[in-house]
């Protein structure tokens, strides 16, 4: 009934899938930025199927900051969600979406769970300050007027001193630098995750 | 295809539903691909609890109607389609096939706990592209990987098996569970076993025996109705095999 061509093809069909996926696995990943509410790294990357709901639901309802990474941020992660504050500051404390979070809301398997707004920390800012216009040329102090959380960014002398355990990693700052390649940079750093 | 594409442009207009194939969003119900919904059961080895009745009259819907989903609205299905020219296998070999791909997909996705597929699920990478791609939000990487996962099905496609016979998990999961469905091709008697039907078969059914298992693994397509000379061939709801 089967000859050993279709088993062979029956083996090499149903094998393909398996073995490029376990390859892509032991590929190199990074650290990125993840929406909040979001759980740990391992099982985030073990719960999220891809589907882009909560991309779509940010788009949609709320700024606009998530975006799928893509091959540079590790083959694991590729179609996850990742906050790029370049595109718009996550606004899920001290904005539109505080105690609404619809990317939470989108998110169909419970990698992104409901987490309390004064919870909520996505990561931290790192300052460059040889890019940095307030050192270069001075009078320039926007990243501590756009930012909403009191006492993370305070001024000393004319410049910008970031503390890393106030920030709530929203991203405003990077947003509104106006340095051209930006003095700012949001890592995970120090991040919250909901458990 | 285009239709359902501007069916879901109409309805994501007035906020009804929302999402993608991979899940979708009705009046807050959600409806998930089956395959996430097995991976993640086979992974966590625990179910979640909001999605079963969604899952539930999916595979409803499945059981009665076949694999509507991937003759009418699947990407990949539809290139199938338009293609036809992918190397035919027997019936029985998609049968195995798709048992054989099914469990090796949740067996290894337990061992490595990581929904293996979804990071390669052409059609889910290709059905976001068409989805982002109508509302604006699409990036250059997405593209590209759209673009590669379906070089690969192609290749496969014309030298190994057809994709859909079986290879395909959410396939493989829709031949199985259309069992019992209702929605047939029937034979009449007239059938003059011209085998034209079999040829234009995106899959290579012998569709002219009416066997229970051409049956099973038929996309319901219409391809060969409509190519029938005398006209033999009639879809029906019966529920005998």
């Amino acid at each position: 009934m089967i000859s050993r061509r279709d088993f062979f093809k029956i083996i090499m069909g149903a094998l393909l899938m398996p073995i490029i996926g376990r390859l892509l696995f032991t590929f190199p990943r990074k650290r990125v930025v993840r929406p909040p509410g979001a759980i740990k790294e391992d099982d985030f990357l073990r719960a999220c199927i891809r589907c882009g709901m909560c991309i779509e639901a940010c788009s949609r309802d709320g700024t606009g900051t998530l975006e799928p990474c893509g091959i540079l941020d590790g083959i694991p992660l590729m179609g996850t969600p990742k906050v790029n504050p370049l595109k718009a500051p996550c606004e899920a404390r001290y904005g539109r979406c505080e105690g609404v979070l619809p990317c939470v809301k989108a998110c169909p398997t419970s990698a992104l769970k409901w987490i309390e707004p004064d919870r909520i920390k996505l990561g931290s800012v790192e300052w460059n300050p040889k890019r940095c216009i307030a050192v270069l040329h001075g009078d320039c102090l926007v990243c501590a007027e756009v930012c909403p959380v009191p006492g993370a960014i305070t001024i000393r002398r004319g410049l910008p001193v970031f503390h890393s355990n106030k920030c709530i990693g929203c991203g405003r700052c990077v947003n509104a630098c106006p340095a051209h390649p930006k003095a700012l940079k949001l890592t995970p750093k120090g991040e919250r995750r909901s458990t | 295809m285009l239709l359902v594409l501007l069916l879901y442009i109409l309805l994501n207009s007035t906020g009804l539903i929302s999402g993608n194939y991979c899940s979708l969003k009705v009046n807050g119900l959600f409806f998930i691909c089956p395959i996430g919904f097995l991976q993640r059961a086979a992974i966590n080895c625990s179910f979640t609890t909001s999605l079963i009745v969604g899952i539930l009259i999916s595979v409803v819907l499945i059981m009665l109607f076949g694999r509507l989903f991937c003759g009418w609205i699947c990407p990949i299905g539809i290139l199938m389609r338009l293609l036809g020219r992918t190397k035919k296998v027997k019936e029985n070999i998609i049968l195995l096939m798709s048992f054989t791909s099914l469990s090796v997909l949740l067996i290894i996705s337990w061992l490595l706990r990581y929904p293996v597929f979804c990071l390669v699920c052409p059609v889910g990478i290709i059905s976001r592209l068409i989805i982002w791609s109508v509302s604006g939000t699409i990036n250059i990487s997405s593209v590209v990987i759209g673009i590669f996962m379906f070089i690969i099905v192609m290749v496969f496609n014309v030298t190994i098996i057809g994709w859909c016979a079986g290879v395909c998990p959410l396939g493989a999961l829709q031949i199985i569970l259309s069992y019992f469905k209702v929605l047939r091709i029937r034979v009449k008697e007239n059938c003059i076993k011209c085998k034209l039907c079999s040829r234009v078969c995106p899959l290579g059914l012998r569709i002219y025996e009416g066997k229970n298992v051409a049956n099973m693994a038929c996309m319901t397509c219409l391809k060969c109705v409509f190519s029938c000379p005398v006209k033999a061939l009639k879809l029906r709801l019966s529920f005998s095999h």
